[in-house]
């Protein structure tokens, strides 16, 4: 459940979204995707009411899960190539700018070598870019990332972490929803912390990962805990 | 060749074409859904179909369709809304199904439990002219669709969560998907029976994701697998004098038996070979 959420994400952010399990921090996300339905509420759409809203194309969505799909094997460039469709008509055969678009997504995150393997086969960090490719064959301008850190290994979370740093320089905004600030540090322009469903810090990351450092975010957990000041200061303002 | 100098036969092996093609065109969709079973449901409540037409004296292919559409577009509309889970909703389809053609035959005309076995087990060598071309047209509708729209199905049964975000139209192309499942049905119901259509959707598609190393040539496959499936079934039915039905069923299961079993050891054997 949400509470009192009020803030916007501005283009070339790299903000992290983040908070202890069940705070309420993947429900925002999938609320702006349309995932799950608002009580009440406004949410727009780069600039849009989100209900008139029809590019959600321009949102590119990467979900926790390690893996996508059933039993029958898609390789990467299928699964790349169908981050494309929201952009096409159901009738139409894919154009060349379409295929540029998808060549150019995997190349953004290094798996055009991987192009013809079969997704299922690869490990967790790679079909994490994978779908990450998906998300920007649209050539999306927003991208929401659900703990894409959660399940891969340190090695391959670096590289990870590096290719979001080179999309965020490249003009991608994006947004990660993590427990862990750690990883994106480096990157990050932004820090909202989300706890009992409300937004109880938003702004500068060095001083929302000081305020992890002295208590993880994960030790929030319990819905009845109370929202917790580690430095004694009044966070729902960020100051 | 010599059962193909009869004309029934003729007629016999071409709807079996026209249903090993289809079916597996469907099927690899309801597959990567996790859906594997949704024919099984679609041909219980194409029975209460079929009994309704014999009840009303109306042709039965057709009140079939109607029936099982109506029934497909129900539980996909069920599931989009959440209101009950895709298992529960086939359960609820599979009782339905076959409690409503067991009352509704009770009450038609000369009707008995005898009378839906051409229905329950596919009756292949009483294919008319007629029924040909009605299925013809059936099979190349779903050929159609599914080529044209396979790109978007896919992505829809690939990761729905993800087709919804990015703003595709999921609903109606699983509502697509749906009608398209219950035409299957009704096209496969006099060639393989209701109660084994969705092996024939299913297990060409199972063998073909043994060797398939990507979806386009999963699907191609499928086709290919349900096509000589169904062709050599129909023609040992013809000369081992057994039910076609089951004869093509077997023949695509015996298939995938042999190559579970031969990827299986060809796995172990590039193990061994990597590991030495």
């Amino acid at each position: 459940m949400l509470h009192d959420i009020d803030f916007a994400i501005c283009a070339g952010e790299f903000t992290a979204i983040v908070g202890p399990n069940g705070s309420g921090k993947s429900t925002l996300v999938k609320s702006i995707l349309g995932l799950t339905d608002r009580s009440a509420g406004e949410l727009d759409l780069f600039g849009v009411p989100a209900e008139q809203y029809r590019e959600r194309w321009r949102i590119g969505y990467v979900p926790q899960r390690h893996t996508v799909g059933g039993p029958i094997p898609a390789t990467v460039r299928e699964v790349v190539a169908s981050g494309r469709l929201p952009r096409s008509g159901l009738w139409t055969l894919p154009k060349a700018a379409d295929r540029s678009a998808v060549s150019r997504a995997m190349e953004r995150v290094g798996v055009s070598d991987l192009a013809t393997q079969p997704v299922h086969q690869l490990s967790g960090g790679q079909q994490r870019r994978v779908l990450i490719a998906r998300a920007l064959a649209a050539e999306t301008e927003l991208l929401l990332l659900d703990e894409p850190t959660a399940g891969v290994d340190v090695d391959s979370q670096a590289a990870l972490v590096d290719v979001l740093g080179a999309l965020s320089r490249q003009g991608v905004t994006i947004a990660v929803v993590t427990h862990d600030l750690e990883p994106f540090s480096s990157h990050l322009t932004r820090v909202v912390w989300v706890s009992h469903g409300r937004i109880e810090y938003d702004g500068d990351p060095t001083q929302a990962i000081l305020l992890a450092a002295s208590e993880p975010f994960a030790h929030h957990d319990h819905p009845d805990d109370p929202p917790h000041d580690p430095l004694g200061r009044d966070l729902r303002t960020g100051g | 060749m010599e059962f193909l100098q009869y004309d029934f036969m003729q007629r016999a092996l071409m709807a079996a074409v026209l249903v090993g093609l289809a079916a597996p065109s469907v099927g690899i969709f309801l597959v990567q859904r996790r859906l594997a079973l949704m024919g099984d449901g679609m041909g219980h409540v194409a029975l209460t179909g079929v009994a309704l037409g014999l009840l009303t004296g109306w042709a039965p292919v057709w009140v079939a369709l109607l029936t099982a559409a109506a029934g497909a577009v129900t539980i996909e509309l069920l599931r989009d809304r959440g209101r009950t889970t895709s298992d529960l909703a086939l359960a609820i389809m599979f009782y339905g199904g076959i409690a409503g053609g067991v009352v509704l035959i009770a009450k038609a005309p000369g009707g008995s439990a005898a009378s839906l076995n051409q229905y329950l087990f596919g009756a292949i060598t009483t294919t008319t002219a007629q029924d040909l071309a009605v299925f013809a047209v059936l099979a190349a509708f779903i050929l159609l669709i599914t080529v044209g729209l396979g790109r978007h199905l896919f992505a829809v049964a690939n990761d729905e969560e993800y087709a919804r975000a990015s703003g595709m139209p999921v609903l109606p192309l699983n509502l697509v998907l749906a009608v398209l499942t219950a035409t299957t049905v009704v096209v496969s119901m006099r060639v393989v029976g209701l109660l084994l259509i969705s092996a024939l959707m299913v297990v060409p598609v199972a063998t073909a994701q043994l060797v398939a190393g990507s979806f386009r040539s999963a699907f191609a496959l499928s086709l290919a697998i349900g096509l000589g499936c169904a062709v050599v079934g129909v023609t040992s039915s013809y000369y081992t004098n057994t039910p076609s039905g089951g004869s093509i069923v077997l023949t695509a299961i015996a298939l995938f038996a042999a190559t579970a079993v031969v990827t299986g050891v060809l796995r172990k054997t590039r193990r061994r070979r990597t590991a030495a």
